[in-house]
């Protein structure tokens, strides 16, 4: 099963993502921190990572720099999610080293075509 | 095309989720940003603790001109007396207050259901609740009837009318 780490502070997001991507056989953890999202990222190596460019204080974009920065992590595909109209992080987000991005809201097959194309791209589907 | 018998939680390219969402207190600002954050809603959610929803502020429910006297430089020196104790009651807005009853359905129930729904409340969208109750998405009126709205031709009109 295909794992894809969540690093966002809303828990709804998370409730969201599992609702998509489920079915599919792809497993979702949440972490609600840059720190801790980086820290699991190190300890786990996810399949990808979804990464919510405004974290809440914690700057989401650290956070892609950082995984990025890392041989451990550096593979890993990073998929931003921005607000839909926020086209300034989008750049932003492919700037820190971003693979792609999932503008909210999403419906749930583009969510899981992206993931999926991803995991694809990985190796990990 | 997707049905309209079609039920609400299969609707994968239709349900929108991580729908624009406030809490009760939020002021104005936080409304327009969360309005502009999402322009197919047309709508701020307005949800409390876990995620349960309490609302719905329409964009029908702001008061344009009053953005307009908000917004630096449009209009600020044109503020009569009467203007400036509807700007002073325009700041104290919070989402609670201009909130409405939501349309809303749960996953089981289908597309018409939520048509039927925001047919009642007069809205344009419709908050879709997973199996605890929580805000999970939304619905958009338009896109769910782009599919199923059929223009008859001209001459099927003309028949119609024939008594």
């Amino acid at each position: 099963m295909a794992t894809v780490l969540l690093i966002d502070d809303e828990a709804r997001v998370g409730a969201a993502l599992r609702f998509a991507l489920s079915p599919h056989g792809i497993d979702v953890v949440q972490e609600t921190s840059a720190a801790a999202g980086v820290a699991r990222a190190r300890e786990s190596a996810p399949d990808c990572i979804l990464l919510d460019v405004d974290l809440g204080g914690d700057d989401g974009l650290d956070a892609c720099r950082a995984l990025k920065a890392d041989a451990q992590t550096a593979h890993i595909p990073v998929v931003m999610l921005t607000g839909m109209v926020d086209a300034a992080s989008t750049a932003r987000g492919f700037e820190a080293g971003a693979d792609d991005y999932v503008p909210k809201p999403f419906t749930p097959r583009e969510l899981h075509a992206r993931i999926a194309a991803h995991l694809r791209r990985a190796g990990a589907a | 095309m997707t049905p309209l018998t079609t039920p609400v939680g299969e609707a994968d390219t239709l349900l929108h989720l991580v729908p624009p969402v406030v809490s009760p207190h939020d002021d104005l600002r936080a409304l327009v940003r969360c309005i502009a954050s999402d322009p197919v809603a047309r709508c701020a959610f307005v949800a409390g603790d876990g995620g349960a929803l309490l609302g719905v502020v329409p964009v029908d429910e702001i008061d344009r001109d009053l953005l307009m006297l908000l917004a630096p430089g449009l209009g600020s020196e044109l503020v009569t007396p009467r203007q400036a104790a509807r700007l002073a009651h325009g700041l104290d807005e919070t989402a609670q207050r201009l909130m409405r009853s939501a349309a809303s359905v749960r996953l089981g129930d289908t597309l018409a259901v939520a048509v039927q729904r925001m047919s009642e409340h007069h809205q344009e969208s419709a908050a879709v609740l997973d199996d605890s109750g929580a805000l999970l998405g939304y619905l958009a009126l338009f896109e769910l009837l782009a599919d199923a709205v059929v223009t008859p031709r001209p001459a099927e009109l003309r028949e119609a009318r024939r008594p």
